[in-house]
């Protein structure tokens, strides 16, 4: 009984991620467009995606959205890999992004 | 408890409060960043009794702060739980070594912190009732003796401002963390302070604390480079955990450090030199264990420590006979 209350006072929480999740998404847009658009920036816009795929990756599964956590966690870890590998070409990250940014669409409107 | 929740995740901060707001007994404290939650100590009168920090965070981390909380007398001791999506070991082991408590990897579930919270309950008292009486590392003539406080042998006491030593129970959560990663590559390894319980009952609580200290720093700086951990056990024994050690000659480290600890002329308040010398048991490589099971390696190496001690006292006999018999 108490779970049950503990989950019905999740919904709000889950609207105000559902929220932000779109901000995060047009943000991990833009950014990958000006990562795209100029190379010898690319690392710093792809940090800025990294820091946002971890906070998505953070509370996406306690509000039951696991599987959008988990994307987005390995995205980040591929981000994190590439960088530290001291990749200079960033094209398989750009469709890595791509695919988790189509999977967020799904995972949260699946109607869509 | 009074929580201060750090996190530059305004939805978790939103859980968490959620979370706490459903456990009696504690109220939490939020702030986005720890410029914030500087801030809010500015303001707060009450004492924090926990806190919850997340690790990434821009500007200072959240490693950072734990180090600076732990620098003060009044969080010295206070119970410091990492929440994060970090789950990589060399995260762990800064974690850790920056003095945190307890480590919660995100996504968590309600359960889980609840468990956690009051397991921290405990440490969180004894904080809050305890005036830290610090022995810190340094040479033991510099020391001005502090008010003398009662101890036990077998307590775990802690040890402050040495680097790689942390409380016996963040030892203990740490391979617990371990184990749901990465054991492998990790050694446990117990040293024991050779006639622990003759120095305990002859010298002064403090003057035992402050050995206990030396030795620690003994030992972890005998350890580097290699990334460990080291924690008092109580009883004149240490457990360490040691990184990627895939063969460790324990005769030469213990000669290493008992020439270590000579060098630092131990002695008591008074003046008076002191003779420590360690040993240690065997090495006990870590492989995968269940849960709780990998505290069960701390508890291995603490109990072959203490019969490498005793077996060395009875070869000295032994010996000492045969030179009288002769």
């Amino acid at each position: 009984m108490i779970e049950l209350d503990l989950n019905t006072g999740l919904a709000p929480i889950r609207d105000r991620f559902l929220l932000l999740l779109s901000e995060r998404q047009d943000s991990i847009q833009q950014n990958l467009e000006l990562a795209i658009q100029s190379d010898d920036l690319a690392d710093q816009y792809l940090a800025h995606i990294e820091v946002t795929l971890h906070k998505i990756a953070g509370s996406a599964g306690t509000l039951g959205f696991s599987e959008l956590g988990d994307r987005a966690k390995a995205t980040e870890a591929n981000i994190i890999s590439q960088r530290i590998n001291g990749a200079t070409q960033y094209r398989d990250i750009y469709f890595d992004i791509i695919a988790f940014l189509e999977c967020s669409i799904e995972a949260t409107c699946p109607a869509a | 408890m009074l929580i201060l929740a750090v996190d530059d995740d305004p939805i978790i901060l939103e859980l968490l409060q959620h979370y706490v707001n459903s456990l009696a007994g504690h109220e939490l404290v939020t702030a986005e960043s720890v410029a914030d939650a500087l801030e809010i100590f500015k303001h707060e009168t009450r004492r924090f009794d926990c806190f919850l920090v997340d690790i990434q965070m821009p500007d200072i981390d959240g490693i950072e702060f734990c180090r600076a909380l732990r620098e003060t007398n009044v969080y010295q001791r206070t119970p410091i739980l990492m929440l994060t999506a970090m789950s990589e070991k060399s995260y762990i082991d800064s974690a850790f070594s920056a003095g945190a408590t307890d480590y919660i990897t995100k996504p968590f579930e309600i359960n889980s912190l609840k468990g956690r919270l009051s397991l921290v309950e405990q440490i969180a008292a004894d904080a809050q009732s305890k005036t830290v009486d610090r022995p810190t590392s340094g040479p033991t003539g510099d020391r001005t003796r502090q008010d003398q406080q009662n101890i036990d042998l077998h307590q775990a006491l802690p040890i402050y401002d040495v680097d790689g030593v942390i409380e016996n129970h963040a030892m203990e959560n740490y391979v617990t963390q371990l184990s749901r990663k990465s054991l492998c590559g990790s050694v446990v390894l117990g040293f024991t302070v050779r006639h622990a319980t003759d120095l305990f009952f002859n010298l002064s609580s403090y003057d035992f604390s402050c050995v206990i200290t030396d030795v620690a720093e003994a030992i972890a700086d005998c350890l580097l480079p290699t990334q460990r951990l080291v924690s008092y056990a109580g009883n004149g024994t240490f457990v360490c955990v040691v990184e990627g050690a895939t063969t460790i000659d324990v005769d030469r480290l213990v000669d290493q450090m008992n020439i270590y600890i000579r060098s630092m002329e131990l002695s008591t308040s008074d003046g008076t030199a002191l003779e420590v010398r360690i040993c240690a048991g065997q090495p006990n490589r870590l492989v995968w264990r269940k849960g709780g099971a990998a505290v069960e390696a701390l508890r291995e190496a603490h109990i072959s420590a203490e019969q490498a001690a005793d077996q060395r006292d009875k070869d000295m006999n032994r010996l000492w006979l045969k030179k009288q018999l002769v």
